[in-house]
């Protein structure tokens, strides 16, 4: 072995970690080598050197800190896996019954239907038939409600583009669905969805308050597709309330000219 | 330090037993503080540094694999920390040069005497002042083997390079540290006690 | 969960020390690596001046880079006191990324310059990709991949999954190699022209909505005959006209059914092609 090779071996010299044959053989130079000896010498005096630096303690806050911190972390991650398994266990509960398939869930309601059916007709008196029936109705519309109202809660657009479909399949939903509906138009994230809650929306113009809140909601968008379609659906619906506030998208320069155009032309219609 | 136990305890909060994080904080929270004190001479950003690094491994804790070593994990951590730390605060000093407050050092054992005491204290100031001279990079890798008890491959891991490199450090750092002693002595031949 | 992040800022050229494997940068470029590669993946993107292109690969590590438009030019002129001087460093653009349960988050610090992200991504990654004035480009990613653009084109090349994608003024160019059935998909646009190609057994139920623009498609749609009728208003004994306004929308189903699909715009064309001519 010459300097060339030995000089690697100093780094594992120092800290015990050669074979008995590569000990051996550094051995054998350095006896040799006075260069190599001296400069080995050396940098073992640094090594032992070094090992006078003694070990700090930290101030006893570290440890009250980590403690605290801890407890904290194990208090928010109980709470989030209550909160999550709540609404996991309704969301799955449901998506694990209700069959995915448009084609499937007709079958499935058909299916619930005829068993009502069916079920009727083992009841003697025919009053309590009709009454199970309608019972069965009102269930379904309840699961249904409550599939569209736990979608429109998904972190995923296309998921809450699938309640917003869900609804339109509601025979006669409630105040919860149609509140649900003008949340979403209001305040979702994605433009899609917000488009899709105007049209499902139409369909329930019928509903106490729900023009009102169209006509409310106008000013409030900013997404020039969806403003679009909530101008349509107030000229449709004939609404002469929204009247003032067309008025004033006309005027409105930051508008896109597609919007504005629509407003003139809605007013148009309206008046 | 049994790494047998480290690793058991970590799988256990791997798998959900948080609580158990506790017992690997009390192992290791002392070496780990050291490493960052020796490293950038600051009590107090080597104490927030610990704290990040704790909470890392256990917000990772699902990271930790089934063939990973506990304490290389955790140096590994600790240097991401160290790091990300750095480039947020590029013009903040980086080394304190040996200022250290020696009444939180271990007590030295009752026999030396105070002149004895005094000389350990001069050594150790010495030894940081040299640490603070040498490169980041040459500190690093002697820090992780002499202090932290770390075998080359495992560092060579932590910094993602070849075995032989770390080595190839190691032993330049020595050398320069050597050499920055003997700097040392000859400009501290004039000064008095006080390290 | 405790709101500790690993935040990478990229600020200059230069990286103080090489990274452990987790994660490189050599400049403005970074890698990001997932926490769980067995569990879903988000990336988020949001630039306000600039465009993203998002490319699938065969990895678990978002990489990340930003290059600035001006970067060859500068349109300042340097002051006096700078003449005859190059400006060091700094061109660089400034850029986060985040990550963090699985979803790693990129921003752009908002500036006057333009900052365009290229980013590649496992193939399997849900996208939520956000630019105000940029052009949006994705190419062979499957997950659910939501755009949303104001003022650029949408580009989905190769794509699998579902998609929700708007443009105000841009067009909106996909082709998609498989659908998933039970994710609804939405395209919009205002004045931008939707073309989307799907594979020819798609199996959907469609509602096309065009204003003042055509709708041409080579499926064969069985229109639903609830949509389109005709509103007839007659005011002609007041002295006005007859009007009749079709309903706009045109509601059909493509084989039979299936996935929905929704198509808006209010002053482009929409084009809804069979892959495979």
């Amino acid at each position: 072995m010459n300097c060339e090779q030995v000089k690697p071996q100093f780094a594992d010299y120092l800290v015990r970690n050669l074979s008995e044959e590569a000990n051996i053989e550094v051995q054998r130079h350095l006896t040799v080598c006075d260069p190599c000896r001296n400069e080995l010498q050396i940098l073992e005096s640094t090594w032992t050197r070094l090992g006078t630096l003694p070990e700090q303690k930290p101030s006893p806050t570290m440890r009250a800190r980590f403690y605290a911190a801890l407890e904290a972390y194990q208090d928010q991650l109980q709470s989030t896996q209550a909160a999550t398994k709540r609404r996991v266990t309704l969301t799955d509960w449901l998506d694990g019954w209700w069959p995915k398939r448009q084609a499937v869930q007709l079958a499935t309601a058909l299916l619930l239907f005829v068993v009502g059916l069916g079920m009727g007709r083992w009841l003697p008196p025919k009053d309590r038939s009709t009454e199970e029936m309608a019972h069965l109705r009102d269930e379904l519309r309840d699961m249904r409600q409550l599939v569209t109202l736990s979608l429109l809660q998904q972190q995923s657009a296309s998921e809450r583009l699938k309640g917003v479909n869900w609804s339109y399949q509601i025979a006669q939903p409630d105040d919860r669905v149609v509140t649900a509906l003008l949340e979403t138009l209001n305040s979702d994230p994605n433009v899609n969805v917000r488009l899709g809650a105007v049209d499902a929306l139409q369909q329930l113009a019928g509903h106490a308050g729900v023009r009102a809140s169209l006509v409310q909601s106008l000013p409030r968008q900013e997404s020039p597709i969806v403003q679009v379609a909530l101008i349509d659906l107030l000229v449709e619906l004939k609404e002469g309330r929204s009247a003032e506030v067309l008025r004033k998208l006309v005027h409105d320069n930051r508008l896109h000219k597609a919007v504005r155009a629509r407003a003139e032309t809605g007013l148009k219609q309206i008046s | 330090m049994d790494s047998t136990a480290d690793n058991l305890l970590m799988f256990k909060v791997r798998d959900g037993d948080v609580g158990k994080f506790s017992f690997l904080f009390e192992r290791h929270h002392r070496a780990l503080f050291n490493f960052f004190l020796r490293l950038t001479g600051n009590r107090d950003l080597s104490e927030d540094l610990v704290q990040e690094v704790f909470f890392r491994m256990l917000k990772y804790r699902h990271t930790f694999r089934a063939d990973s070593q506990f304490s290389a994990w955790m140096y590994q951590v600790a240097r991401n920390a160290y790091v990300d730390h750095f480039r947020k605060h590029k013009h903040e000093a980086v080394l304190s040069d040996g200022e250290e407050d020696d009444s939180t050092s271990e007590p030295s054992s009752p026999e030396l005497t105070p002149e004895e005491r005094l000389g350990k204290r001069q050594e150790a100031c010495l030894v940081r002042q040299a640490l603070a001279r040498l490169s980041v990079d040459k500190r690093e890798v002697l820090i992780l083997s002499r202090y932290q008890g770390l075998k080359y491959e495992e560092i060579a891991n932590i910094l993602g390079c070849e075995v032989g490199t770390v080595k190839g450090r190691v032993f330049r750092a020595i050398r320069d540290l050597s050499e920055i002693f003997f700097q040392l002595s000859r400009e501290g031949s004039g000064m008095s006690a006080a390290g | 969960m405790l709101s500790i992040r690993i935040l990478y800022t990229i600020l200059l050229l230069l990286a103080l020390v090489p990274r452990s494997s987790a994660q490189e940068s050599s400049g403005n470029r970074v890698s990001v690596p997932f926490s769980n590669p067995t569990r879903p993946r988000l990336v988020k993107v949001s630039v306000i001046n600039g465009g993203i292109q998002v490319k699938g690969y065969s990895g678990n590590e978002v990489v990340v880079e930003g290059r600035s438009e001006d970067d060859a030019s500068s349109s300042e002129p340097p002051s006096k006191k700078a003449a005859g001087m190059k400006r060091l460093g700094n061109s660089a653009p400034k850029f986060t990324v985040e990550e963090a349960e699985n979803v790693v988050t990129v921003s752009v610090r908002p500036s006057d310059r333009t900052v365009n992200l290229f980013l590649q991504v496992p193939t399997t990654t849900s996208l939520k990709l956000h630019s105000v004035d940029g052009e949006v480009k994705v190419e062979q990613v499957t997950g659910e991949l939501e755009i949303n653009c104001v003022d650029g084109n949408v580009n989905l090349a190769n794509v699998a999954g579902t998609v929700v994608a708007h443009s105000v003024d841009g067009d909106i160019t996909a082709n998609l190699l498989g659908v998933a059935l039970d994710k609804p998909m939405s395209f919009s646009s205002v004045d931008g022209d939707l073309d989307v190609t799907f594979p020819s057994d798609l199996k959907a139920n469609v509602r096309i909505k065009s204003d003042d623009g055509e709708v041409y498609t080579d499926f064969e749609i069985q229109l639903k005959p609830e949509a389109g009728k005709p509103q007839v208003e007659d005011s002609r004994p007041q002295g006005g006209s007859y009007r009749i306004q079709v309903d706009k929308e045109i509601h059909g189903a493509i084989n039979g059914g299936g996935s929905q699909i929704q198509f808006t715009s209010v002053d482009g064309n929409i084009y809804i092609r069979k892959a495979g001519k």
